[in-house]
C-alpha cells in the first residue's frame, strides 16, 4: 500500500521524547558542535544537545540569540566539524540571512526548525535573499525524525549547503518507542575545502566566504558575478541530481486524493486509511521533502483523481506547491486551516481524526464524488 | 488518557505507565499537553500501547481507560468516552456525578495518598490501583517504569513513590474483587 523513502531501523526501542530522540540521532550521526536560542518548541534539543555533546568532546552553545547561534554554527561548520543549529518560526526568520549567506559560501549544516504549526513553510523552503536554495525535509513523527536528521547531515555533506529538517510540538513532546542506530546512506566526498589548519604554512591557504572563494587581489578585484553563476550551477545540479521524497497511499484509483506534509500528514493517512476501509475511493500523498517538491510524484497520484484536498495547520502554504505541480489540470480544495490553542505552540485543536475524516468526505463530496451513505 | 491540574503530577504518572509498558515488552507513544502551567493549569497525557508498532496519531479522538484526577478540564477527556470505555475517578476531589456513558470507577486517591504515603503521591495511588484492577501492568513493571521515569534531581522520592503504587495495587486489588471492572472490558 504505502512505501516510505525512508528505512525502518532494527534494534532495541527505547521510549524518548522526539526532542531527545533528534538529539541523539543528530549525535550518532557525527554532529560535535550544536548553537541554539531556547524557544518552545525547539527548547529540549538544545538543552539534550547540551547534556550528550560534552562528554563526546563536543560543544554545546546556549548563544545570546539565534542571530549568534547561527553565527557560531557558520564557523564551526567551515572546519568540517558536522554541525547543527535550529530554532522555530521567529527565531528562524532571525537567522534567515546567515543562512543565506552561508549557503552561498557552500557550507554544509543541518537546520532544524521546530515550527509552531505548519506556518513556517514559506520560510522553510523560501527563505533568505539571493538566489539561495536548501532541502527541506518533513518528518511525520519521532522515527521518521530521527531517521531524517540522519539523511539531513548526510544530504549537507553530499551537496555541500544547509539542510533543514521541519518538525514540530508533536513530534518534539512525542514520547515513542524509537530505536536510534547510525545510518549509512553512502560514501561522501572528502571535505577538502574545510578550514582545518592542515594547509597552514603552505601557501595554500583557503576561502569560504559567500564572495568568492578564490583569493582576490588588488588589481583584480571581486567577481561576484562569476562566484554566484557557479554557486547557480551547483544548486541547479543538486535540484536535479536529488530525488524528491514522498509517500503515497490508496492512489491507483483515488476519486480524491489528499495532500498533507509534518505531523498533520500521519493524521491524513490514517484517516484515508480508515475511509478506505469503509469503501471511499480516497488517497493520500504525503510530501517528505518539501524542496525540492515532489511534483512528479503528485502528477503520478492524481491521473484517476477528480480533485485533489490539501490540509495544512496553517492558512494554506504548500497549497501554492500543489497547484504549481498540478498547473490547473486537477482542481485544489484547501480543507485545512491555522488553529491554535491558548498556548500557540502550534498544538492545533482541528487536528483530530474525525473533524479531518468529515472534511474529506465534504470534499468529495463538493468534488462530485457521491459516497453513498454511511459517510 | 489521563487529566488533572498542574501540579497532581499526571505528566510523571503517565510517563510511568508508557515506560512499565515498554518493560513489559510493549510498545508505547505518550503525548503530554500542559502549555507553560506548572500549578494549576490544565494538563493532560494521552498515552497508546499496543503489541505491535504504533500507527496512531498522537492526538487521540477517543480512548478507552481514562484517569480523571480533577474535576477541572474533564471535558476533554469525557468528549473522549464512550460505552465501552472505563474511568478511574479521583473521587476525593471530583466529587460531583460524572455526566458519561462509560463505566465509572471511584477511587477516593487523594484520600488514600493522604493515609498511606502523602498527599502528592495521590496520581501514583491511581495509578497503582488502575494497573492492578485493569491487569494492564505487572507491579514490576510498574516499578521499573517508575525508576525510570523519576528524573535525577526526585530520586530520593523512590521509595515514596514505590510505596504509593503499593498503596494503590492493593486498592485496585479490591476493586477487580468487587467486581468493579466490566468482564468485558477486562479481557481486551
Amino acid at each position: 500500500m504505502t512505501e516510505t523513502a525512508v528505512g525502518t531501523a532494527t534494534g532495541t526501542p527505547r521510549l524518548m521524547e522526539g526532542s531527545e530522540a533528534i538529539a541523539e540521532a543528530m549525535v550518532v550521526a557525527g554532529c560535535r558542535f550544536f548553537a541554539g536560542y531556547p524557544m518552545t518548541p525547539f527548547t529540549e534539543i538544545l538543552e539534550s544537545m547540551a547534556e550528550k555533546l560534552p562528554p563526546l568532546g563536543g560543544v554545546c552553545m546556549n548563544a545570546e540569540s539565534e542571530l549568534e547561534a547561527i553565527g557560531m554554527a557558520w564557523g564551526a561548520a567551515a572546519t568540517g566539524t558536522r554541525t547543527a543549529t535550529g530554532s522555530t518560526g521567529q527565531g528562524l526568520a532571525l537567522m534567515q540571512e546567515s543562512l543565506a549567506e552561508l549557503t552561498l559560501a557552500r557550507i554544509p549544516m543541518l537546520v532544524i526548525n521546530m515550527a509552531r504549526s505548519q506556518a513556517d513553510y514559506f520560510q522553510a523552503t523560501r527563505g533568505g535573499h539571493g538566489d539561495s536554495r536548501r532541502i527541506v525535509l518533513a518528518p511525520m513523527d519521532v522515527s521518521e525524525a530521527v531517521e531524517l536528521t540522519q539523511l539531513g547531515f548526510h544530504l549537507a555533506d553530499l551537496y555541500r549547503n544547509p539542510v533543514m529538517v521541519y518538525g514540530d510540538y508533536y513530534i518534539a513532546h512525542t514520547y515513542e518507542s524509537v530505536v536510534v542506530e547510525r545510518r549509512d546512506f553512502g560514501p561522501l566526498p572528502a571535505k577538502d575545502w574545510a578550514l582545518d589548519g592542515s594547509s597552514g604554512g603552505t601557501g595554500a591557504a583557503k576561502l569560504l566566504s559567500p564572495l568568492g572563494d578564490y583569493k582576490q587581489r588588488d588589481d583584480v578585484g571581486y567577481d561576484l558575478a562569476d562566484y554566484y553563476a557557479r554557486v547557480e550551477v551547483e544548486l541547479t545540479a543538486m535540484e536535479t541530481d536529488f530525488a524528491p521524497m514522498a509517500e503515497t497511499g490508496f492512489v491507483e484509483d483515488a476519486e480524491v486524493v489528499v495532500v498533507a506534509f509534518g505531523t498533520p500528514g500521519k493524521f491524513v493517512r490514517y484517516c484515508v486509511t480508515e475511509l478506505r476501509a469503509e469503501g471511499a475511493k480516497v488517497g493520500f500523498v504525503r510530501p517528505i521533502s518539501l524542496y525540492p517538491f515532489p511534483t512528479e510524484v503528485l502528477r503520478e497520484a492524481v491521473r484517476t483523481a477528480r480533485a485533489v484536498a490539501v490540509y495544512e495547520n496553517s492558512a494554506g502554504q504548500m497549497i501554492d506547491d500543489v497547484r504549481l505541480a498540478l498547473l490547473g489540470t486537477v482542481p485544489v480544495e484547501f480543507i485545512g486551516g491555522l488553529t491554535m490553542d491558548s498556548s500557540a505552540f502550534g498544538v492545533g485543536p482541528d487536528l483530530q481524526v474525525p473533524i479531518i475524516k468529515q472534511r474529506i468526505v465534504d470534499a468529495c463530496r463538493s468534488a462530485g464524488y457521491e459516497l453513498g451513505e454511511g459517510f | 488518557m489521563a487529566t488533572g491540574i498542574g501540579g497532581q503530577g499526571i505528566q510523571l504518572s503517565a510517563q510511568v505507565l508508557a515506560r512499565a509498558a515498554i518493560c513489559d515488552g510493549r510498545n508505547a507513544m505518550l503525548f503530554g499537553s500542559y502549555g507553560g502551567m506548572m500549578r494549576g493549569g490544565s494538563t493532560d497525557a494521552s498515552l497508546v500501547l499496543a503489541d505491535g508498532p504504533i500507527d496512531s496519531p498522537p492526538v487521540l479522538s477517543r480512548c478507552w481507560l481514562g484517569i480523571a484526577m480533577h474535576h477541572q478540564y474533564l471535558s476533554g477527556l469525557l468528549d473522549k468516552l464512550d460505552e465501552r470505555s472505563v474511568v478511574f475517578v479521583n473521587t476525593s476531589v471530583v466529587q460531583d456525578r460524572i455526566d458519561t456513558e462509560a463505566s465509572v470507577i471511584g477511587l477516593g486517591a487523594t484520600e488514600l495518598a493522604v493515609e498511606t504515603v502523602t498527599a502528592v503521591c495521590a496520581t501514583m495511588v491511581m495509578v497503582g490501583a488502575v494497573a492492578a484492577a485493569t491487569s494492564l501492568l505487572s507491579p514490576d513493571a510498574l516499578e521499573a517504569g517508575l525508576a525510570e521515569a523519576l528524573p535525577s534531581y526526585r530520586r530520593q522520592h523512590l521509595e515514596l513513590n514505590t510505596a504509593a503504587l503499593a498503596a494503590g495495587r492493593e486498592a485496585g486489588f479490591e476493586l477487580a474483587r468487587n467486581d468493579a471492572i466490566p468482564a468485558a472490558w477486562t479481557s481486551r
